[in-house]
């Protein structure tokens, strides 16, 4: 017989574990910890575990926390997390941090469990040696994973943004190869003030509404993508949606001041956005996330593979047919300019 | 004001030269005002109230210390005014110091009493009251006994704002004493009526004139209007001897030496009537009276057709009592 | 107030008698008292002058008698008194009209005297000067007489009778002139005669003893009377009565004078009360126009008040109204909020078991149509035994594949699995209806209603849905007294258990104990909440039940939990109290009474 691939699952609660064993022991090897430095432990021991999932209120490491710890161990592992509890902050820091590939929503249905942790294993097969790449090489330069060492002993403590040392413009450009910032928002205030931090190194385009983004993303290269949720009375999120499923390169940043878990949740596993901040943002890290995104870009280009590992679910529902169809068919003309 | 004076200095000098130039002319402004007597006229603007509540005082016996004596004990209008003695007598029996002078025409004397201490008939009346010789008590004494007379208090009241006062005693015995004029017939003889007096009173006139016995008994008192020195012509006192205080006249009252033994003129009016004569009373007759004023007043010797003449012409000087004062005997 | 009253009414009387005092001195000065007073003067004048001529006809023998020189002191008199009478008030004023009034007294009385003087002297005179001619006529008739009777002619005779005539004619002589010088050759002759008169018979020397004496008396007394009449007229009677006019007149004018300053200052005076007055009737009207309008309101007002209270009753009741609703709001709002969180939490709790009870049912269900596959078999195996040797291998396979399922099952250990997975469930769902039922029981939806209850049972569903907040964090020590059940509203004290509870789990910040005591004393029952979190500081510690009072950030608490607390168990007649130090621990005590005459009317605010 074949060696079962691994899948931690972690959950203070054993029922869960129970269930989830019970679940997935007939596909896969389910190892299991009931809390975080256990599921550490286990990372750290154990090789190639494919698929992590957890749950996020766990007493002395929450979940987004364990997320973060398990990037830096088994970056190769696909982490997934279970939400019952809309603790924004919590959701916020699994994508920002943790980098969470989907939220898995309690109670969940059997059949999708099974089916995100076969497409996980997959993706995680698929990309364990360009993982391995990245991690070699991105340790040097993505500030977040320089600057995220911070110590697993500090609790519930708000998190500060991290301190950045400047970053090179020059090697940012180096990666980027000229791509363009793209700002999706009917507020001028944020094209302004990157303008301000990025000191015209790289072009940024402001849309105020959708359809304007759509005419820039048709003219110009761009790389990143800083979005409101809200967009002129319009849902953004759908576009954004659809803009990384048929743009995987396009790395998305969302500041908005409309707060909602089921966007966020959805966002990550329809839109596998990068990061997530609420407004108003403060200029540091407004700077942070765009290089940091600018950067990863330049790495996606790079490494190609590593898409795989930032795929989206289908949408289910479109609302805005017209607008999606449009977006598609434009897409369609940028790919093959650029060659995808 | 000095030109006032200078006025009135020249006005004088020029009156004295006036009259110096024209003393020869004897200006004659009335007949009657050329006489040196003058006629009577009786008062016409007496209060007769007054007059009536007077009368009773002056008769009232309350007014002495011992209800004893009134005014009428010594002036007695039925005896020319007078009580016809040497001196009076006063209250218990005391003898009076001077010769009482009448009380008739008194009003028309310039001043009261022989020595003219008193100036007025008010202020003589103060004089017999507190004399201890005389009536002999005082105002307040007077006063109480009267207060008790309901008919006096009332009269006074009806009279006076201040009722039974000394001072409204005075003033309506004053004025009683007022109404007591008499006009006589020579009074009459001198307002034109030439037959009210005999060819020799008239004669007698005359001679009383030119003796000069009108050098001092003149006016329209026949008298009484100055002082005049009791022996000008030789020293009456030196010879009569028994000089006392009475003697000594308006001396006791100016305390100048130039006033010594000088006595007020009295009045020869009802003369007749008023014996004996002079302050000490000495001369019992009119003869005798002459005789000595001649002497010692005029340095004359008078023959005894003047005298006669002369004492005749006194008697006619009696007057008639005013209608309301005759019949009243005490 | 009236001490203002009694200065103005004493400042109004005062101004009042400046003002009577100035008008009395005004009218002090009686004009016709001057008048009076000049005319008496005047009178004084011409009666003195009056007197002074008749004094000299009288000398002149112009005048007959001495009426006319008397009489005039009588009126004098009266004058006198007259002018005395008038002037002595004024006399205290000036001394120097006193002393001219006196002077002017001492010149009349001088003048007087001078009179009487003359009187007498002159009537003396006027006799022996009217005899004198007849006397000697007398005595030269008598010596011519004597002498007719000789025959020889008497020298010596003759030499009298020429001495008579000449004495005669000096006489006249000497009475016409004034000069003085005359006298003396006439007293000569008169000694020389008086010598003589012996030796004269007696009846010429009686005539000439006459003669003689009646002479002297002429010699004499003729230059005593003119020196009388001189002191007369040379009395200064007009230049007293000058020197009265000019005293009275200075006296009068200074009284004019300080009359007019009187009478300006009065006018000035009276100019400025009448400016006064009429200031302050200018602001009494103002103030009686004032108080007109003022009145005018008032009884405007007054009409419209119960109009305006019913209007401002209706504004206050509304506001009234509004903020007892934002009350009930934020209280809603906090209620919501605690709600929120606590819902928040039981969501979680719910949802956990919810998850896997779902999971395992599902799983059990994937089982089963192999379970009723393999039962089928099974199931039909009977009919493969009847059939003919021919199918007995069909039969051993059957049985074959039935053992390698039936192995395979018990391999995996799937029915313990099941076994599992549905004990689970159950379990599960347990624990979902004790959260349910905890939440009925925290709820207690019946909410007005009061009702005897056990607080122990109450903090114990308290727990369990604070469990979520409380699990591995917060160890519970339930330290459960004997305590009687009492009168109260369950749900609101649950309430306030639960925010208890909670606030004491949040203060504590790494791991701690929450100790639970509840105990009876006297009437009353008490329950401690003792936790070992961070403390509350002294100087917080007074404010931590004022309304909005929170330490947490903002967003984070809505600072209401302990008031609201603080409320209901006020309602209930209770108290609640703390202790707490700094990094040791905070105690919150509940002390409710068992028997209570609360008014649960106004439970609805708290609810």
């Amino acid at each position: 017989m074949d060696k079962k691939e691994k899948v931690l699952c972690v959950d203070d609660e054993i029922n869960i574990l129970i269930s989830l064993r019970a679940l997935l022991r007939s596909k896969y090897e389910i190892l299991i910890a009931t809390s975080g430095e256990e599921a550490l432990e286990i990372l750290r021991k154990e090789p190639a575990i494919r698929v992590l999932i957890s749950d996020q209120r766990m007493p002395k490491m929450l979940g987004a926390e364990l997320l973060r710890e398990a990037k830096k161990i088994s970056p190769g592992t696909m982490r997934l997390l279970l939400t019952g509890y809309s603790d924004l902050q919590s959701i916020i820091d699994s994508i920002n941090e943790g980098e969470v590939f989907r939220f898995i929503n309690k109670p969940w249905n059997n059949q999708e469990i099974r089916f995100i942790v076969d497409f996980a294993v997959k993706v995680a097969i698929e990309t364990e040696q360009a993982v391995e790449k990245f991690t070699n090489e991105a340790s040097d330069t993505d500030p977040i994973a320089s600057a995220s060492a911070i110590p697993a002993s500090l609790e519930n403590q708000q998190r500060k943004p991290p301190m950045m040392g400047p970053v090179d413009a020059a090697s940012v450009q180096e990666e980027t190869s000229g791509a363009g910032i793209l700002v999706v928002d009917d507020e001028e205030g944020i094209a302004v003030t990157l303008q301000e931090i990025l000191n015209d190194s790289v072009p940024i385009y402001n849309a105020r509404t959708i359809n304007e983004a759509i005419e820039l993303l048709s003219n110009h290269q761009i790389s990143v993508i800083i979005s409101e949720t809200q967009v002129a009375n319009e849902d953004a999120t759908e576009f954004v949606k659809i803009l990384k499923q048929n743009y995987p390169f396009i790395i998305t940043i969302i500041l908005t001041k409309y707060h909602s878990a089921d966007t966020m949740i959805s966002l990550i596993n329809q839109g596998q956005i990068y990061r997530y901040s609420y407004k108003p943002i403060q200029k540091n890290q407004l700077g942070l996330y765009t290089r940091s995104a600018l950067a990863r870009h330049g790495t996606n280009l790079h490494k190609p593979e590593l898409l795989k590992r930032h795929q989206v679910e289908e949408l289910k529902e479109i609302q805005n047919p017209s607008l999606v169809s449009k977006l598609v068919g434009r897409l369609k003309s940028l790919r093959l300019k650029m060659g995808f | 004001m000095k030109i006032h004076k200078v006025l009135v200095t020249i006005c004088s000098f020029i009156s004295l030269i006036a009259v110096f130039t024209l003393s020869g002319s004897a200006v004659v402004e009335s007949a009657e005002l050329n006489e040196p007597i003058q006629p009577l006229k009786p008062r016409q603007d007496l209060n007769l109230e007054k007059v009536n509540l007077g009368k009773l005082l002056f008769n009232d016996k309350r007014l002495s210390g011992d209800n004893s004596i009134s005014c009428a004990s010594c002036h007695d209008i039925n005896k020319g005014g007078v009580d016809q003695l040497p001196v009076s007598k006063g209250v218990g029996d005391a003898s009076g110091l001077i010769n009482t002078p009448t009380v008739l025409n008194s009003s028309l004397n310039f001043r009261q009493f022989w020595d003219g201490r008193a100036s007025s008939l008010e202020e003589q009346i103060d004089g017999p009251i507190h004399m201890k010789h005389e009536m002999n008590t005082d105002w307040p004494s007077i006063l109480n006994k009267l207060k008790q007379d309901q008919s006096y208090v009332d009269s006074f009241n009806k009279v006076y704002k201040n009722g039974l006062q000394a001072d409204n005693i005075k003033d309506v015995i004053s004025e009683y004493e007022r109404s007591l004029i008499t006009p006589s017939r020579f009074d009459r003889y001198l307002q034109g009526q030439k037959d009210a007096i005999t060819e020799n009173e008239i004669k007698g006139y005359e001679l009383f004139k030119r003796y000069g016995c009108v050098a001092c008994h003149q006016g329209v008192n026949i008298g009484g209007n100055m002082y005049q020195l009791f022996g000008v012509m030789g020293d009456y006192f030196k010879d009569r001897g028994n000089i006392n205080d009475s003697d000594l006249g308006h001396f006791n009252v100016s305390k100048n030496e130039q006033d010594r033994h000088k006595f007020k003129v009295p009045s020869l009016r009802n003369i007749a009537l008023t014996a004996p004569y002079f302050h000490d009373g000495s001369a019992k007759t009119l003869r005798d009276a002459v005789k000595i004023m001649a002497k010692y007043q005029l340095g004359r010797t008078m023959p005894e057709k003047d005298e006669e003449l002369i004492i005749q012409f006194l008697q006619s000087l009696s007057g008639e009592l005013p209608a309301q004062a005759k019949g009243e005997k005490q | 107030m009236s001490l203002r009253y009694f200065t103005n009414f004493v400042l109004s009387l005062f101004m009042i008698a400046i003002l009577v005092f100035l008008y009395t001195k005004v009218q002090s000065l009686n004009i016709d008292d001057h008048y009076e007073i000049t005319d008496t003067l005047r009178q004084h004048s011409s009666l003195n002058f009056r007197w002074n001529e008749q004094v000299l006809k009288t000398k002149l023998s112009l005048s007959s008698n001495y009426d006319s020189v008397t009489n005039p002191l009588v009126d004098l008199r009266s004058l006198q008194n007259k002018l005395n009478t008038k002037l002595s008030e004024l006399s205290v004023e000036s001394s120097s009209l006193k002393e001219s009034v006196e002077q002017y007294n001492n010149s009349i009385e001088e003048k007087n005297k001078l009179i009487e003087q003359f009187k007498g002297q002159n009537a003396i005179f006027d006799n022996s000067l009217r005899y004198i001619s007849t006397a000697i006529e007398d005595l030269v008739s008598e010596i011519d007489s004597q002498s007719s009777s000789n025959t020889k002619p008497n020298p010596t005779f003759l030499a009298l009778k020429s001495a008579s005539q000449t004495l005669l004619r000096e006489l006249l002589e000497f009475n016409q002139s004034a000069q003085q010088n005359l006298a003396e050759p006439i007293t000569e002759q008169l000694r020389i005669l008086e010598s003589q008169k012996k030796s004269f018979p007696d009846t010429i020397s009686v005539k000439l003893d006459a003669v003689i004496r009646h002479a002297l008396v002429v010699v004499k007394r003729k230059p005593e009377i003119d020196s009388l009449l001189a002191k007369i007229v040379s009395l200064p009677i007009s230049t007293n009565i000058e020197k009265i006019e000019n005293a009275y007149t200075a006296v009068y004018d200074s009284r004019v004078r300080d009359k007019d300053f009187y009478f300006t200052t009065l006018i000035a005076y009276a100019g400025v009360l009448l400016a006064l007055l009429a200031f302050i009737g200018y602001r009494l009207r103002n103030s009686y126009r004032q108080l007109n309008v003022l009145n005018k309101q008032l009884t405007v007002a007054n009409e419209t008040l119960e109009e305006r209270v019913a209007q401002r009753t209706e504004e206050l009741s509304t506001a009234y109204n509004e903020l007892k609703q934002s009350q009930a709001q934020l209280i809603q709002s906090e209620k919501m909020a605690s709600l929120g969180q606590m819902v928040a939490g039981v969501a979680h709790e719910i949802n956990t078991p919810l998850a896997y009870c779902h999971s395992n049912i599902d799983l059990v269900k994937e089982q089963l149509p192999d379970i009723i596959t393999l039962f089928k078999e099974f199931a039909n195996f009977p009919n493969l035994l009847d059939a003919p040797e021919s199918e007995q291998q069909a039969l051993k396979e059957g049985l074959g594949t039935i053992q390698e399922a039936m192995l395979a099952f018990e391999k995996e250990g799937s029915f313990d699995e099941m076994n599992l997975l549905l004990e689970g469930s159950l379990s599960g769902l347990n624990q979902i209806s004790d959260m349910v039922k905890s939440l009925k029981d925290f709820s207690r939806l019946d909410q007005h209603k009061v009702e005897n209850s056990d607080l122990n049972k109450g903090l114990d569903s308290v727990l369990v849905i604070a469990n979520n907040v409380l699990k591995n964090k917060v160890e519970i020590i339930k330290d459960y007294g004997e305590i009687p059940k009492i009168s109260c509203s369950p749900s609101q004290l649950n309430q306030v258990f639960l925010n208890l509870i909670v606030n004491a789990s949040q203060a504590i910040e790494d791991t701690g104990t929450i100790t639970l005591r509840t105990y009876s004393t006297n009437n009353f029952v008490n329950i401690n909440i003792e936790d070992t979190g961070k403390g509350i500081p002294q100087d917080i510690l007074p404010r931590i039940f004022d309304p909005f009072f929170t330490t947490k950030e903002i967003g984070k608490g809505t600072g209401l939990g302990l008031s609201i607390a603080y409320k209901i168990i006020q309602q209930h007649g209770g108290t609640i109290t703390v202790r707490s130090e700094v990094n040791k621990g905070t105690q919150f005590t509940v002390s409710l009474p068992v028997n209570q005459k609360t008014d649960f009317k106004n439970f609805e605010v708290a609810a």
